[in-house]
């Protein structure tokens, strides 16, 4: 194959890095003692947490009540959390497996951790439906199992016993593909530790795996299958999570764009969450080499990319409301830009369509503390989204008798901020005790010193017209690249 | 059985590539080759194919697609079918979503399990590679010295011309090593004393199937007010349920002493009058709607008894212009509606008092306009 | 600036000679006897037209603008493939951008002969009938023909205007390698998708949902973006396995560019698929009866079988066949499968449009119609094909193929 050098493609590690300097900056964070400000970070999410386990528990024992749910609005706050946080999960799936399958070898820097990122947003996910029950303690009747109410079996044509199997289904699978990434590097950490419990339990974990080529390749192909079976995974799971609304008769839940438009949403925020993550993971601990301006920048084009099909859908929306002839769609509408929650509406299309557009400037792309912000308010926005569709849809619906208004209550105001307190608590954690960076595929991709020696050495890197003479057809074919 | 083997050690995956390919063309028998990542093009050089788990991971996905439709179809349709919002039992639809999901775990968690097991991968195992750098950033390949046929010499030269950083000749020992075999014996030996612990105290303690079985938070099940068909020995005759005194009647139910008797719709003919203003248009439109609901299928719309009903079979009433109806009064005409009479049954259940009475001006004005020429 | 610094890279690198160039990338020479048949088909689809507008003219104008709509959104198709490519900095497909270059050229000519439907032929939407009354006087102003055919030419031309800088940059590059030409290239790409993206949607509404003026289903639009992509994918693999059967492509197509090519094709079909079973599922599941007249049509009689047919065209056949990846590499597979989604694409649109009339004179007209479509586009195609090289010979990403530690 040749090897002409371009500066077209800049290369992915920076630094000139060898393999063991890699495993050295990776390692190294897990085995010394956590900084000050991991600790700080550390303290001020567990106290949110342990905010959100006093609001959860206090509410379980005494009841929904405590919520500012009523007849009209029975969904607010609840479930626009348990929207949110799935859709932040699904950047991490997104970055694991879909670009794994369109071979962006970029994404190896930032994968393990938005994998991880995954995990977490699915479990405070998951908690919201189960509290948001009466009897929280009955949430296993959810599971089909031969009981002996007559065997009394759940309803599959719900939306909700789909949420359930989808969920379940995506924790799963998300931490099957997570932990098996891992294998390989728990098995360089073992390696590593000096004798004890550490290595002991690092030990455990890795399976003792020993780079045997002919287990890698075999875990080869179970990683492409698994992220070919996460690819359509992550779809559906955000597509049946707004059949939760898309099945209802409602004005402005009933719309057959769901499924796609909350997907694209889904990614959008969660790619907020990530880059706001990255920017920070990598500058304390000292990860600017791997997760580099290019991961940046080509992050915040796909932020800035749905960010654009968020803003269609909308439009969309909006005018298939005037189409459709129907006075109810119409008022949902017009309720939702005017009505007395229009405040909501007007911030949700601050965030989410007009700050975003900054994105196509360069100058911003590559300034990031701007970038920080502008996904900050991404994630904004993108909880009001969820909020305005659930809350505006129900408050005024068809009966004018039945109209009505909702104000949150304390209690779920804290049990969203535990929300944010259990993520940021697991993931700190993650980063302490687990290596952020993929460092088996990150070495797979860096070029190395060695090899950059080699290919200087060897082939005269030829000019065009060298190569066209020469090997004409193998300048035109295109040259081996990815794993698929 | 041990074999002997010899291990040479790189530290770019060029050489290593490199040597592999050499080695396969001198047709040297590799053990394996040992990288810190899956190298690209060594596959071929090992001469391995392409792995079967992908063939693991279809027949999963498939048993679990059908799976997960048969059970939804079983459950909705068969077992117990409940009608949820007019939505067919069978409602393929609605029951991809979960026959997708069950699919895809299904697939997940055959083909990495199918790995593990395969790759001979499980919690505890302890690393058995040629080095721990390995993982780090060493390249490894190991052929096998088959007896006299491998060139020892000539495969370390191979390495070496391939800047092979260490090369070593290794002595394999090929019988499963003791310590794992004891660990298994131990856990058998657990295990199957918790199994007769188990079924001993199944047999001596036993259950009683004639009271319920422990219960999960039975919670409301067992209810603190009395059951209503229920033996509750505090109660007279011990019933939840009980029936009214003689002589208590509903609330605005003044009783009729009539009996279902000819003479007695006599007598209600003398004694009971319309309590109803004939000419109040309200309760003559009352009297038309219950008439057209409820009367109209046999004695028709003109009361001449030529209702739909009584064209296909059913003997037809007389007609409300016949001299007899002409001459009933009110109150016998409300006593048939409240008994009965001959093959009309009583109404009075699906009539109310007051609405009887305005039927009762209806066929009176029905009476009137058909007498009329 | 990074851009400053690869042109000067790319200058101090020096020219290829024309020689070379045309040694390398011949441009097309259609086989002549390919031409005729071409032209044949042509006059067979007029002549289908003219005896159609005595025999069966709904026939005829359902067909002209399913033929049309189909020409357009394969042209769509090709710019949108470019400008994909262009604006994620892909390289694989470099070699082979001329293939949907020669397809984008379709637009101006299927959108003039839909256009030409558009207008001659007002019956064909239930809005323009003067009894026609909706409630909202939003709806009565953009369901209105001067507005409408308005539009519908605002569509064609700004498609057309959006694609040709992505064609001439590129054949601009053939002659002097400039850099400058991808940088416009993907400025050009970013804003034909974002206009793409706004008018698809619009123009499917306009031209195939108000057929049914009380029908709103708001996953059209990027339904029929699915179709016309996956339809447009395997256009383009029909085109460059024909291309390497016919020769000049020889040396130039991989089997790793079909493997790409079969991974897309097998992926936008099952978006296809969904995108399908989310409008289908949600409109069964709520039972609204503003909706569901719409299917319950496409489920009456003969149109039953149909609609089978197209999920099991457009979506089982191509997943069930191109699952494997050996499948996705082999030409003669994709060819197959590409022609199955072609035809299935057809009938997705055909579905969507459902023409009343029946009898044997429909179907011969259909056929005819279809055959002398099929004509002009190839002739089309071949015409766009051979208006410059082969191959974008200077094409700055067909000259830096990856190397380890870099992305394709």
């Amino acid at each position: 194959m040749s090897e002409v050098c371009s500066a077209l493609r800049e290369p992915l590690v920076l630094g000139n890095k060898s393999l063991a300097q890699v495993t050295e900056d990776v390692c190294a964070p897990l085995e010394r003692k956590p900084t000050a400000l991991w600790w700080t970070a550390f303290l001020v999410a567990a106290s949110f947490l342990l905010l959100g386990v006093v609001a959860v528990t206090y509410q379980i024992m005494t009841g929904i009540g405590v919520w500012g749910l009523n007849r009209t609005v029975g969904w607010a706050f609840d479930i626009t959390n348990f929207v949110f946080w799935v859709g932040i999960g699904h950047a991490g799936t997104l970055i694991s497996a879909i670009l794994f399958l369109f071979r962006q070898k970029w994404r190896t820097a930032v994968n393990r951790s938005a994998e991880a990122m995954t995990l977490f947003a699915v479990i405070c996910a998951g908690l919201f439906p189960v509290i948001h029950m009466g009897r929280p303690w009955l949430a296993f009747w959810m599971a089909p199992y031969p009981n002996s109410r007559g065997s009394l079996w759940v309803n599959f044509r719900s939306p909700l016993i789909w949420d359930f199997f989808a969920i379940s289904t995506y924790f799963l699978i998300s931490l099957v593909f997570w932990y098996i990434g891992l294998i390989p590097d728990l098995a360089t950490v073992r390696d590593r530790t000096p004798p004890g419990w550490r290595k002991r339990i690092f030990g455990f974990f890795a399976l003792g795996w020993n780079g045997s080529f002919r287990t890698w390749h075999r875990y080869e192909m179970v990683y492409l299958l698994l992220a070919g079976l996460a690819t359509p995974l992550v779809v559906s799971v955000h597509s049946i999570v707004s059949t939760d609304f898309a099945t209802a008769v409602l004005p402005g839940w009933h719309a057959t764009i769901f499924p796609p438009y909350f997907v694209a949403g889904a990614i959008f925020s969660g790619m907020a969450m990530v880059l706001t993550l990255m920017m920070i993971a990598r500058k304390v601990m000292h990860l600017e080499d791997y997760i580099t301006t290019r991961h940046i920048d080509a992050m915040a084009k796909m932020v800035l990319t749905t960010s654009c099909m968020v803003a269609l859908a909308y439009g969309i929306e909006f005018f298939s409301a005037l189409y459709s002839d129907n006075p109810y769609e119409y008022f949902v509408f017009m309720n939702r830009a005017l009505g007395p929650l229009a405040w909501s509406y007007w911030i949700m299309v601050g965030c989410n369509v007009v700050i975003p557009q900054l994105l196509w400037i360069k100058r911003v792309r590559s300034t990031l503390p701007v970038i920080f912000v502008i996904m900050v308010f991404v994630n904004i926005g993108m909880w009001f989204e969820r909020f305005i569709i659930i809350v505006t849809s129900l408050h005024r619906d068809f009966l004018p008798s039945s109209w009505s208004s909702y104000a949150p209550t304390l209690v779920e105001i804290a049990t969203l901020l535990g929300s944010f307190g259990l993520f940021f608590t697991c993931f700190l954690l993650f980063c302490r005790f687990l290596p952020m960076i993929a460092i088996a595929e990150i070495k797979g991709v860096v070029q190395t010193v060695a090899d950059a020696a080699r290919v200087g050495a060897g082939a005269n890197a030829p000019t065009r017209a060298a190569s066209a003479t020469a090997a004409p057809m193998d300048a035109l074919a295109v040259s081996e690249g990815g794993h698929a | 059985m041990s074999r002997r083997l010899l291990v040479g050690t790189f530290t770019t995956e060029h050489d290593l590539l490199e040597a592999a390919r050499a080695s396969r063309e001198y047709g040297y028998p590799i053990v394996d080759a040992y990288t810190p990542y899956p190298v690209h093009g060594l596959d071929e050089a090992l001469g391995l194919k392409p792995s079967r788990l992908s063939r693991v991971c279809l027949l999963c996905g498939l048993i679990g697609v059908g799976v997960a439709m048969a059970f939804q179809q079983w459950t909705s349709a068969i077992d117990w079918p409940i009608n949820v919002g007019g939505r067919p039992f069978n409602s393929w639809p609605a029951f991809v979503p979960v026959a997708f999901e069950v699919m895809v775990l299904l697939a997940g968690f055959g083909v990495v399990f199918a790995f593990l097991g395969v790759s001979r991968l499980y919690p505890g195992k302890a690393a058995d590679g040629p080095a721990s750098a390995v993982t780090d950033d060493e390249f490894v390949l190991m052929i096998e010295a088959r007896g006299a046929a491998t060139d020892t010499e000539a495969v370390l030269q191979l390495f070496q011309s391939h800047h092979a950083i260490c090369t070593e000749e290794d002595d394999e020992d090929e019988t499963a090593p003791e310590p794992p075999a004891r660990n298994w014996r131990r856990w058998n030996w657990v295990l199957g004393g918790l199994l007769a612990v188990t079924v001993l105290m199944n047999w001596t303690l036993g259950s009683d199937p004639s009271r319920p079985n422990a219960e999960f938070l039975p919670e409301m099940v067992r209810g603190v007010a009395g059951e209503s068909f229920g033996v509750h020995a505090e109660l007279p005759r011990g019933m939840v349920m009980q029936t009214p005194e003689p002589g208590v009647i509903a609330r605005g139910q003044m009783p009729l002493h009539y009996q279902a008797t000819p003479k007695d719709a006599e007598r209600a003919g003398e004694e009971l009058t319309n309590p109803l203003d004939g000419n109040d248009a309200r309760w003559q439109a009352r009297g038309a709607a219950v008439y057209a609901n409820t009367c109209q299928v046999c004695h028709g719309a003109s009361g001449k008894g030529d209702g739909p009903v009584s064209q296909r079979g059913i003997p037809p009433p007389p007609s409300y212009l016949a001299e007899k109806a002409l001459k009933m009064k009110d109150g016998q005409m409300f006593h048939v509606l409240t008994f009965g009479q001959v093959n009309m049954a009583s109404y009075a259940a699906q009539v109310s008092r007051e609405d009887r009475w305005a039927v009762i001006l209806h066929l009176r004005k029905l009476q009137k306009t058909g007498a009329a020429p | 600036m990074r851009e400053q610094r690869l042109q000067e890279e790319w200058d101090r690198t020096p020219l290829l000679s024309r020689k070379c160039g045309q040694e390398l990338s011949p441009v097309l020479q259609t086989p002549p006897r390919l031409h005729a048949l071409a032209k044949g088909m042509m006059a067979l689809g007029l002549g289908g037209v003219v005896a159609g507008l005595i025999w069966a003219p709904e026939t005829v104008r359902a067909h002209w603008l399913l033929l049309s709509f189909f020409g357009v959104s394969l042209g769509l198709a090709g710019t949108l493939f470019i400008a994909l490519q262009f604006v994620t900095g892909a390289g694989w497909s470099v070699a082979l951008r001329r293939v949907p270059e020669a397809m984008a050229w379709l637009l101006p000519v299927a959108g003039a002969a839909l256009l030409a439907g558009l207008i001659a032929w007002p019956e064909f939407y239930p809005w323009t009938a003067d009894d026609y009354y909706p409630h909202s006087e939003w709806k009565r102003l953009w369901l209105q023909r001067p507005f409408f055919l308005a539009r519908a030419a605002i569509y064609v031309v700004l498609w057309s205007a959006l694609a040709l800088p992505l064609i001439l940059h590129s054949r601009r590059q053939d002659d002097d390698a400039n850099f400058s030409h991808t940088v416009a290239s993907r400025r050009w790409s970013a804003l034909f998708l974002i206009v793409f993206g706004i008018t698809i949607w619009l123009a499917s509404y306009d031209w195939l949902m108000s057929r049914d003026p009380d029908w709103v289903s708001t996953v059209y639009g990027v339904y029929n973006f699915a179709g016309l992509f996956t339809a447009g994918l395997a256009t383009q693999i029909l085109l460059v396995i024909w291309l390497r059967r016919l020769g000049p492509f020889r040396n130039v197509l991989t089997e790793k560019h079909l493997h790409d090519l079969g991974k897309l094709l097998f992926a936008m079909s099952t978006f296809w698929a969904y995108l399908w079973y989310c409008q289908y599922m949600l409109i069964w599941y709520v039972n609204n009866p503003e909706e569901t007249p719409y299917y319950i049509q496409r489920l009456q009689g003969a149109w039953q079988p149909l609609f089978i047919a197209n999920v099991v065209l457009n979506w089982v056949i191509p997943f069930c066949v191109l699952l494997s990846s050996a499948a996705k590499r082999h030409p003669k597979v994709l060819v197959n499968v590409s022609l199955v989604v072609l035809a299935g694409r057809w009938l997705d649109l055909y579905l969507m449009i459902l023409p009343e009339e029946n009898g044997f004179a429909t179907v011969v007209v259909a056929v005819a119609m279809t055959l002398g479509a099929l004509g002009l586009y190839f002739v089309v195609f071949c015409h766009g094909l051979a208006q410059a090289a082969l191959v974008p010979i200077n094409d700055p990403y067909l000259m830096a193929p990856p190397k380890r530690g870099q992305d394709l």
